[in-house]
């Protein structure tokens, strides 16, 4: 083999409340877990390199939310992996359109693809594993993407990025003199109110049950009203450490025209 | 950059400018002044200066840091006629308060080991932690119950065997506020607070027990009934997620009404007290602070349950010192340019601090004045001071030390820390249903309450009677 040759794929991080405690397998650590957007296998890594000079636009940006809804033992038949399944919260996925686009590009260059629809999940363990335990303890969970990377995968479940593209994410958490605060980046109203349900979900999972499904939203406070209505609920329910989101800031616009705002939360 | 002008001891002006009706007020000494996250918090002082009908000025206490609109440690009064109420400016956590009580035991002779079990009773009879209540339908709040609760005050629980009848002389306003009208209050806020009465809740509330460590004023202690040495009780909660939902179902109605118009933050949105959506949050914030009044009670007949179990010292014999509210909008009349005048008096982490005389006061505390419950925090100590009836800040004290670190910030600076072992270290047993809650709360991230209360009393407000050290503590 070609000294260049690596065993390349683009993959695209994935963050989540990791548990603390998972079922024996052997574990992706929890910097390395991604969602793979094209697997490359064994390539000359200097050809791709000059072919990454016209990498396709990216379309969104900011991560894209979504929940990890079921357990996946994959491939079905013989299955080697355990794996999460992604649903967007999204109706319409960026980052599932940018997948194809990267698959096409990628085609052009002649780069082999997989000639199938692309599953979104995220391997969490690779054999030995016990599929009863995985399936047991499966709970859902709060993800969101980051950052577009070219990875390198050098075995023994370590990947390293040999090219990044920068994605902003969907939301962080701020220090404030307030009790709990992030600052909330989308590009339209309602991914603004999904990002921000995200960032409660990853403080309190629970959460996740009481989502609504596209409320009527016009305005921040609108937003805020709905959010609140979800946090009444879960407190209602079984308790939420949060109490109510502030009717605090504004909408701002960054320099790419991302909507920005700062989400308090009283506790 | 604010420029505060020193005008007394300990009481700083902020100069009224652009669209403030009255000029703020802080309460402070230098080395509170020098703390650097005092900027935000003197932002909020000036709003709140804008707001309609205010009068005298707009209050700051040295335990100031920023909250929802005003600032937490805030107090503001506004002309009953022409003036505004704001759910901004009594909180979310509707009659969040403190209460005192003294067991007639030495902490000292408590047996260590039965120390333990006592904080395993408290914990097991009193819950605490998101979301914990008392689950189960024999314990749920029927509409009956709310009603009573809302017209009845504490004296409801008292009549359902929570406590003495002379509980009620040591409550502020005998647990009651009247002109709560049940009927102002959501079916979701019943839902939210059906089970949650005699729970502590999570984030900075508590139980906590401890020794009067020191006292200050002697004669007024022992006029309260308390010794240097003596084992105390301190209990922190309000109105749990049913004063929340009141809360936020006022500011919805007031936001969609247009009410924050031309304020410069729309989270001190406030309606003018003599409309219909102004009486009707008051009516509602009146029922949160009679259920919160309810809540402190029965939390306290668990202790003393405890107590009794643990130590065979008699319910009766364990003295309730004081409640006091320190999330409230209440209606006191005060002197204004020589004429008394009925206002509408907002304290958002503030306590009342009556002096000596004031009608409202059982006899004793007519004599001594209030007294004011100041909450530390849980590794150095809480203070108990008495009112001097100030009428600069409008008969108001702090009431608390004050944040000065974030959550967030208090999370990252404790990882990685046995917090119990720790705690336990510095003589502090504490029992919490979540760690984070302790990396939360640990003792650094508030300010040194030592360093507030000699504000307070420098500045006149109130008078240092004892400290407290805690000891014991269950967090939520």
């Amino acid at each position: 083999m070609n000294e260049d040759t690596k065993r390349l794929f683009f993959g695209v991080e994935a963050h989540a409340p990791w548990p603390e405690k998972l079922p024996v397998g052997r574990l992706l650590d929890e910097e390395h877990r991604h969602f793979t957007l094209a697997f490359l296998g064994n390539i000359e890594y200097k050809t791709l390199r000059e072919h990454l000079k016209d990498f396709p636009a990216i379309p969104m940006k900011t991560g894209s939310v979504g929940i990890f809804d079921s357990c996946l033992m994959l491939p079905m038949r013989h299955p080697n992996v355990v794996a999460w399944h992604a649903h967007w919260l999204d109706s319409h996925s960026a980052l599932e359109s940018f997948q194809k686009i990267l698959s096409n590009w990628l085609s052009e260059a002649h780069y082999s693809m997989e000639n199938r629809e692309w599953l979104p999940h995220l391997t969490v363990c690779r054999k030995p594993f016990d599929p009863h335990a995985w399936k047991k303890s499966f709970v859902s969970l709060p993800f969101y993407t980051g950052s577009i990377h070219l990875y390198e995968s050098k075995g023994n479940l370590t990947y390293t990025p040999l090219w990044s593209h920068y994605i902003r994410p969907p939301f962080e958490e701020i220090e404030h003199t307030a009790d709990i605060a992030f600052n909330i980046y989308a590009e339209n109203i309602q991914q603004l109110y999904h990002h921000a349900f995200m960032a409660l979900a990853f403080k309190h999972l629970d959460f996740l049950r009481f989502f609504i499904q596209e409320p009527s939203l016009n305005t921040l406070d609108d937003i805020i009203i709905v959010l609140n209505e979800i946090v009444g609920r879960a407190d209602c329910e079984g308790g939420c450490p949060m109490k109510a989101v502030s009717f605090h800031g504004d909408i701002n616009f960054l320099e790419d025209s991302t909507l920005q705002w700062e989400m308090i939360i009283d506790v | 950059m604010f420029k505060l002008e020193k005008i007394k001891p300990a009481t700083y002006l902020l100069p009224q400018e652009g669209n403030m009706r009255v000029p703020g007020l802080i309460i402070a000494n230098e080395t509170l002044l020098a703390d650097l996250e005092i900027e935000k918090p003197l932002e909020q002082v000036r709003n709140v200066a804008q707001l309609p009908g205010i009068l005298g000025h707009s209050i700051a206490m040295p335990d100031i840091h920023w909250g929802y609109g005003f600032p937490i440690g805030g107090v503001a009064a506004m002309d009953e006629e022409t003036g505004v109420i704001s759910p901004g400016g009594v909180g979310y956590d509707i009659n969040c308060g403190v209460r005192l009580a003294i067991v007639p035991v030495a902490f000292k002779e408590l047996e260590k080991s039965s120390k333990t079990r006592l904080l395993e009773q408290i914990f097991h009879l009193v819950p605490s932690g998101v979301g914990h209540g008392h689950r189960g339908a024999q314990n749920a709040l029927s509409d009956t119950d709310y009603r009573h609760i809302a017209e009845q005050g504490a004296a409801w629980s008292i009549t359902k065997g929570y406590g003495f009848t002379s509980d009620l002389d040591h409550i502020e306003s005998r647990g009651v506020i009247e002109g709560a009208d049940i009927n102002a209050i959501s079916h979701e806020a019943k839902l939210r607070g059906k089970d949650q009465l005699g729970s502590i809740g999570s984030g900075n509330h508590f139980v906590e027990i401890g020794e009067v460590q020191k006292l200050f004023l002697p004669k007024i202690a022992a006029a309260w009934g308390i010794e240097e040495g003596l084992t105390y009780v301190l209990i922190h909660s309000g109105s749990r997620g049913f004063g929340h939902q009141i809360c936020q179902d006022t500011l919805n109605s007031f936001m969609k009404q247009g009410f924050a118009t031309g304020l410069p933050d729309r989270q001190l949105v406030a309606a003018p007290i003599k409309s219909e959506a102004g009486r009707k949050y008051f009516a509602a914030m009146a029922v949160a602070a009679n259920f919160a009044f309810n809540n402190r009670q029965q939390i306290l007949h668990a202790v003393r349950k405890a107590f009794q179990l643990i130590y065979k010292v008699t319910p009766e014999d364990i003295l309730l010192i004081y409640d006091v509210c320190h999330n409230i909008a209440k209606f006191e009349t005060h002197v204004v340019d020589g004429i008394p005048k009925r206002l509408c008096v907002h304290r958002k982490g503030a306590t009342r601090a009556f002096g000596p005389e004031a009608p409202e006061l059982a006899p004793i505390f007519r004599i001594t004045g209030q007294p004011v419950l100041v909450p530390g925090d849980m590794g150095r100590a809480s203070h108990l001071m008495v009112g001097l009836g100030n009428p600069l800040t409008w008969c108001s004290a702090c009431h608390g030390a004050g944040r000065a670190r974030s959550r967030v910030q208090s999370m990252k600076a404790w990882r990685n820390t046995d917090l119990f072992a720790h705690m336990y270290g510095q003589g502090v047993q504490v029992m919490a249903s979540s760690s984070r809650t302790v990396a939360e709360e640990m003792p650094d991230a508030y300010k040194n309450v030592d360093v507030v209360v000699e504000a307070v009393e420098e500045a006149g407000l109130a008078n240092k009677v004892a400290r407290l050290r805690p000891s014991l503590v269950i967090k939520g």
